[in-house]
């Protein structure tokens, strides 16, 4: 049982709402127990993704900053789908260092449970 | 091992539909809950690519006043259970 | 295909009585027994940590959503875990956490619980199912 693979798919932009911020947790959490989710930006989740961010309007800590991070806990690399960053007109080279190109569908299908965020 | 999504928003309002076509594989099941039962009539359903079985909340649907479907079945909360058991994991889409 | 026994956790992430989340998630886990299920788990998390309010007093002719919660714990035995952090920020403290901000009343009681999202994880690893009901 405890050999589950998790997928925690981000499907909301950064700043304007809380999701972002928890699906990162979530995922921490799962590497603080030695299972290190697997990370995937979707649809406006590919927008946390962007580099230059700054603190949000919440005033809460910028979820770049947590992103950056993840690799230090064996979370990489970050996930993105390409039909996502092309709707919004944005390429690789606007996305933070570590994002890699993922098929949804595959990704989906390779994992037990998936998260929703 | 299959996958259940679950779609609980508008497809009007939203663009869940057209992610999720790229999201699904053959043999999947698409549940269609709460506001999502509103994508059951018109057209948007055709996005889906072939081989996924489709389905609307029963009591959703009627809450609502959408009667019927060409794409989707209708099914309970009882075949809600059954589907979350009969495939592997459950995806919600919102 | 075997699908008999199955545990399920539930994630709630949907607020009470503005969401129909709440509601859909009860519904779905009053279904589970019918089939040999049960709810073993309920994390509520985001806006879904409002659902353990214990102050919460909806008018006669509606559903009390807190009532229906601690039904399901009663019937199912199943733990209503609520993410500390997401509570708290929002104002939702247990005798514990209200004692130790310096407030004197507190608005979370058992059979809800703070837990940290570790639980949320572990509930994912070892129950059969986890199903999201979101907002």
């Amino acid at each position: 049982m405890d050999s589950k693979s998790i997928l925690v798919i981000v499907r909301h932009p950064p700043h304007g709402s809380s999701w972002v911020r928890e699906g990162l947790e979530t995922a921490l959490v799962g590497a603080a127990l030695s299972h290190p989710p697997t990370i995937l930006f979707s649809g406006d989740g590919v927008l946390a993704l962007l580099s230059h961010q700054q603190r949000g309007a919440l005033g809460q800590k910028g979820s770049a900053a947590m992103l950056e991070g993840l690799s230090f806990y064996d979370i990489e690399p970050l996930w993105y789908d390409q039909r996502s960053l092309e709707d919004r007109g944005l390429d690789v080279d606007q996305l933070m260092s570590g994002c890699q190109q993922a098929c949804i569908a595959d990704m989906i299908a390779r994992h037990d449970v998936v998260m929703s965020f | 091992m299959s996958t259940l999504h679950l779609i609980n928003r508008s497809p009007f309002s939203t663009n869940i539909l057209q992610e999720l076509a790229d999201a699904v594989s053959q043999g999947d099941h698409v549940l269609l809950v709460e506001d999502g039962v509103y994508a059951a009539s018109g057209t948007l359903l055709h996005a889906l690519p072939k081989g996924i079985e489709l389905w609307a909340l029963e009591e959703d649907c009627m809450s609502r006043g959408v009667t019927s479907s060409d794409t989707s079945k209708m099914v309970d909360m009882a075949g809600f259970v059954a589907l979350t058991a009969t495939t592997h994991r459950t995806v919600s889409w919102f | 295909m075997v699908s008999q026994g199955l545990t399920y956790a539930l994630m709630v992430q949907g607020t009470p009585y503005s969401q129909q989340a709440s509601h859909s998630a009860l519904r779905f886990a009053e279904a589970l027994p019918a089939q040999g299920h049960r709810v073993a788990t309920v994390f509520f998390y985001h806006d879904g940590v409002y659902n353990a309010a214990s102050m919460m007093t909806p008018p006669r002719d509606e559903p009390h959503l807190l009532e229906r919660w601690r039904a399901l714990h009663q019937t199912q035995q199943c733990e209503l875990l609520v993410c500390v952090a997401s509570a708290v920020r929002r104002g939702l403290l247990d005798e514990g956490e209200a004692r130790r901000h310096g407030h004197s009343h507190s608005t979370l009681e058992a059979p809800f619980e703070l837990t940290g999202l570790g639980q949320l994880m572990q509930a994912a690893l070892h129950h059969d199912r986890l199903i999201t009901f979101a907002p």
